[in-house]
This record gives C-alpha cells, sequence and structure tokens, in this order.
C-alpha cells in the first residue's frame, strides 16, 4: 500500500515530462512534451482521462507502453507552470491522466478559455479508455475494449472501436462511425451521428438534436429524440427489436429486411411504403406484417406529433 | 502596506478588480505575511465552495404566481383612467430625467467657468476642464471584465455544478413534457410515474455533485423520455 502511494505520488509530483519545448510558438507561453510509460509486470487494463482544459485523443496501436503528448499553452509563463498533467499508474492495471491548474493566490487570475492542455495518447488496443473532457475534442480511434467518454460542450468521436461503448454529453455532439459492440449515446441539445454500427445492443438518445443512422445492424435498437429528427438505415435482426420514437420530431426509417417484420406505427401522419397491407388500429397505431417466417423481427416506429416515414429496401 | 490596508482590499483583489500598482501592492503583501495570506486562503475557499453549490430550482407554483400577478396588473391597468395611464409610461423615466437636467446644468456652469478661465490663462486649463465634464456625465468606471476577474482553478471547480444544472434544466423540459403527456394515462400509470420520478430525483439529490450526480440525472432524463414518449411509466 504504502509503495503503491509512493509510486503515485512521485509520478504526481514530476508531471514535467521528457522534452519540454519550451515556448516561443505562436502568441503566449507554449510546451510540448512526451512521455512513454512502461508496463511493469502487468499490462495496462484500463485508462481514466479527465482533461477539462481541452483536447483529448486516445489511439490504439499494437504496443504495450502508453505514449503520452501534452501541449500546454498559457498567456505567460508564470500561468504555464501551473499548468498540471499528473500520471498515475495503479497496480490493477489502471492509469489515471488529469489535467489541472494550480490554486495560486499570488498569480493574477487568468480565465479558463485562456489556457489549454490538448493531450495524444497511444495506448494498448485491448485497454479500456473512460475519458472526460469539458469544451475540448474527445476522440477514441482504433481500439478494442470500447470505453465511456463524457463531455460537457466538446465534440465526441469514436472510430474502428470494438467493445462496449458509453458516450454522453451536454451539448457535445457525437459522431460514432465502426463500431463493433454495444453502443449508449446520450446527448442533451446536439445531434448524434451513427455510422456502421454492429453490436448486440443500440440505444441513443437526444432531447433537442436529431439523430442520422446508416450501415446500423444491432439486435436490439432504441433511438429516442424529444426535438429531433430521426433518420435511420438498418437492418433487421431475426428476433431483433427496432423501436424508434420521438416526441415531435419526424421519423424516416429505411430497413434492410432479410427476414419477417411485424411493423407498427404511429404518428400524426404515417406513410409505410405502398406494398403493405396496413391494417389500422383502433388505438392510433397502423400495423402489418412483411415478409413470412418464423421470429419476425418487431419494428416500432412512433412520432407523437412527427410524421412517421418507412420503407423496405430488399 | 500595512496589514490594515490590505484586508479590506482582499475581496476586490480575489475578483481581479485591483488593477496595476494596487493590485501588485496587494500581492506584494501577501508574499510576506503569513496571517492575511491565510485570510485571503480563507476567502477564495469560501467563494470556491459556494461557486460549487447547486443552482436552486423555483417551485413550479412561483412561475404561476408570477402570471397570475401580472394577469391581475394587466385587468387594473386597463381600468385605469387614460391620463394616468399616461403619467404612469413617463414616471419611471424621472429620476433619469432630473439627472439629465442636473448633468446639463453642471455642464453649463463648467463651460461658463471654462470661458473665464480662458480668458485668464490660455493654455493649461484644457485637461482640467475635460475632466470636469467628463465626470459629470460619465457612469463610473466599469468594474473588470469577468473573463478577467474568473481564474481558471474557481472555473474548474464550478464547472461540474454547471453541467449538473444543464441536466436540471433538461430534466424540468422532459417533466413538463411529461405531465403534459400524462393526460392520457391511467391513474395508476399516473401513480406509478409520481413513485418513480421521486425514486430517481432522490438519486439525484443525494449523489454527490460531478459525475454521480449527473449519472443520475442522465438516469432520470431517460426515464422521463421514455415516459413521454413511449408511455412506459414502469421502470424495465
Amino acid at each position: 500500500m504504502i509503495g503503491k502511494s509512493l509510486l503515485a505520488l512521485c509520478l504526481v509530483c514530476a508531471p514535467a515530462f521528457a522534452e519540454p519545448a519550451g515556448s516561443g510558438a505562436g502568441s503566449g507561453a507554449n510546451e510540448h512534451a512526451r512521455v512513454e510509460l512502461a508496463p511493469s509486470g502487468h499490462a495496462f487494463k484500463q485508462l481514466q482521462i479527465d482533461n477539462p482544459l481541452g483536447d483529448v485523443k486516445v489511439e490504439g496501436y499494437d504496443g504495450t507502453a502508453i505514449l503520452i503528448e501534452t501541449h500546454k499553452h498559457a498567456p505567460d509563463e508564470e500561468t504555464l507552470e501551473r499548468l498540471r498533467v499528473s500520471l498515475v499508474p495503479n497496480p490493477d492495471g489502471t492509469v489515471h491522466i488529469t489535467t489541472m491548474a494550480d490554486k495560486n493566490l499570488e498569480a493574477k487570475p487568468v480565465a479558463a478559455s485562456a489556457v489549454r492542455i490538448d493531450l495524444v495518447i497511444r495506448a494498448p488496443r485491448d485497454a479500456r479508455v473512460d475519458a472526460s473532457v469539458a469544451s475540448g475534442k474527445l476522440e477514441l480511434v482504433n481500439m478494442d475494449a470500447g470505453g465511456e467518454l463524457d463531455s460537457a460542450s466538446g465534440p465526441l468521436s469514436v472510430r474502428n472501436v470494438q467493445g462496449e461503448v458509453v458516450t454522453h454529453s451536454v451539448s457535445g455532439p457525437m459522431t460514432l462511425a465502426q463500431v463493433f459492440g454495444s453502443v449508449d449515446a446520450a446527448t442533451v441539445s446536439s445531434d448524434v451521428d451513427l455510422d456502421t454500427i454492429g453490436g448486440e445492443k443500440l440505444i441513443a438518445s437526444a432531447h433537442h438534436g436529431r439523430i442520422a443512422g446508416r450501415r446500423v445492424r444491432a439486435r436490439d435498437i432504441e433511438l429516442t429524440t424529444t426535438e429531433g429528427k430521426i433518420m435511420l438505415e438498418a437492418e433487421a435482426a431475426l428476433h431483433g427489436h427496432l423501436v424508434v420514437s420521438s416526441l415531435r420530431g419526424d421519423v424516416e426509417v429505411h430497413l434492410h429486411r432479410h427476414g419477417a417484420v411485424f411493423l407498427r406505427a404511429r404518428g400524426s401522419k404515417v406513410d409505410l411504403g405502398q406494398q403493405q397491407t396496413v391494417h389500422p388500429q383502433p388505438n392510433g397505431w397502423s400495423e402489418t406484417t412483411i415478409g413470412q417466417g418464423e421470429h419476425p423481427a418487431l419494428v416500432e416506429l412512433r412520432s407523437t406529433y412527427g410524421m412517421v416515414q418507412f420503407t423496405v429496401v430488399e | 502596506m500595512s496589514c490594515d490596508k490590505v484586508r479590506p482590499q482582499l475581496t476586490a483583489y480575489l475578483d481581479g478588480e485591483l488593477e496595476g500598482d494596487r493590485g501588485t501592492a496587494v500581492r506584494g503583501h501577501l508574499r510576506t505575511c503569513e496571517g492575511c495570506r491565510q485570510m485571503a486562503t480563507d476567502e477564495a475557499a469560501l467563494r470556491d465552495g459556494l461557486r460549487a453549490m447547486p443552482p436552486l430550482d423555483p417551485p413550479a407554483s412561483l412561475w404561476a404566481g408570477v402570471q397570475a400577478q401580472l394577469a391581475a396588473e394587466e385587468v387594473a391597468e386597463s381600468k385605469r383612467p387614460s391620463w394616468r395611464r399616461a403619467f404612469s409610461r413617463w414616471a419611471p423615466f424621472a429620476p433619469r430625467v432630473g439627472m439629465v437636467m442636473g448633468a446639463l446644468a453642471a455642464a453649463t456652469i463648467l463651460l461658463v467657468w471654462r470661458s473665464h478661465r480662458h480668458q485668464d490663462v490660455a493654455s493649461a486649463p484644457e485637461t482640467v476642464t475635460h475632466e470636469g465634464a467628463h465626470e459629470a456625465v460619465t457612469p463610473a468606471p466599469a468594474p473588470a471584465p469577468t473573463a478577467e476577474a474568473a481564474d481558471v482553478s474557481a472555473e474548474l471547480a464550478a464547472a461540474p455544478a454547471r453541467v449538473s444544472g444543464d441536466y436540471a434544466q433538461a430534466i424540468n423540459d422532459m417533466l413538463a413534457a411529461a405531465k403534459a403527456e400524462s393526460a392520457q394515462w391511467s391513474d395508476d400509470q399516473k401513480k406509478a410515474f409520481d413513485l418513480q420520478v421521486a425514486e430517481l430525483q432522490a438519486s439525484v439529490d443525494t449523489a454527490a455533485e460531478g459525475r454521480p450526480r449527473q449519472k443520475a440525472q442522465r438516469a432520470l432524463i431517460r426515464y422521463l423520455q421514455g415516459a413521454a414518449i413511449r408511455d412506459e411509466v414502469a421502470l424495465r
């Protein structure tokens, strides 16, 4: 226990990485640095990154070490010295990377928008990543164990990632592409873009924002918006569920069908294509079955105050 | 600079409102005086704590009360004679009109004084007169801009509460939407909805500020979306 604490303390106290580039690039003071953290006995299993001061990019690679590049910017040298990056590896294989600005009552106050720390991290592909930013960009690329990404207003980008991915933001737009694993993406007031998603489950929700998905193939799909439009091009899985719902936004779904589909839809105006034999129900739903076969996929489309449009792509 | 002179200025210093030499003097004193430094540290900690407090959401009844009061005032206004309404429109401007008249009077006096001074002394009084006129019509200089006053460490400390506030706003929106849709629910559904919202809200209230609270807020938002849009009032 004491040894672990000492290790953590030493690394926290030594945040000034190798190769400081000094200042001079652009206005203000800048510092670029790199550090390599090699595993000691056991592989790195998880990265926990918290950077409220700038961007974070985590890129997977085939090595075992963690390579960290930091780019700091401040209006002057005195403020630059207040910017810290702490790196704490734990014996359980978790690595914590945190940025902060020291509180210094003797220094002139400086606004958060005037300083920056950007992190570019190369990590073993099979490490899981939990990362958060405030207004900076957060990217996760080429990883195999998924992760959880959190942003206040910065954009989130996930590309070529396997494993369970969870993303949430207040107003940061989300782009998830080539994700092979369950996805849970939630935002309050931004858009969600999904491209080539394959996994057991896909859940995406936006309060004030649209959801656009294409090349989506998941057993259970649940897309929900309060205000925004939902556009989806997806494949229906046997036994699968596809539930697309909006309160005030339009719903537009293009479905690639491989087996039978039981479809029900409800909206202020419903267009289920011309080839369907639709059975209107007393409760406002329109229902139809497309194709024949056992274990039909269930497709449920609903917009309380918007339009619902559905087409089958054979 | 003595402690007696520094301590009354600590608040302004921490707010970034002391510019130039005044700020430097206080900073220099803090470097050498343990007592004042401790006092500044305590005050900064108090400010950070206040900033980190969650925003208070007014009860829904407050807005209803405000609207009712506005409606009552509009009714009363419509019943008043036209000459009183016209007088009321101008009444709020009376202090400003007085101030403008005062400023004009001061400027007139200064101009008269200036012309006399020009007659007596040809070269010197230009700047003096200008400063005098400036003071007569211009408000006091504004404090330093907020961006300069707020320090990055304080902003970072306040950030979690700000994000929780954004989530709280979304919860209020969704709650209103769910309430509107609940007109079509059965009594049992309404009861189940109220129960679930109360439970989830309790989780939000008891969660620590930061990620735990935001996680609880997201769970509440997701539930409200399901209830308002898909009539899913019981937790799955």
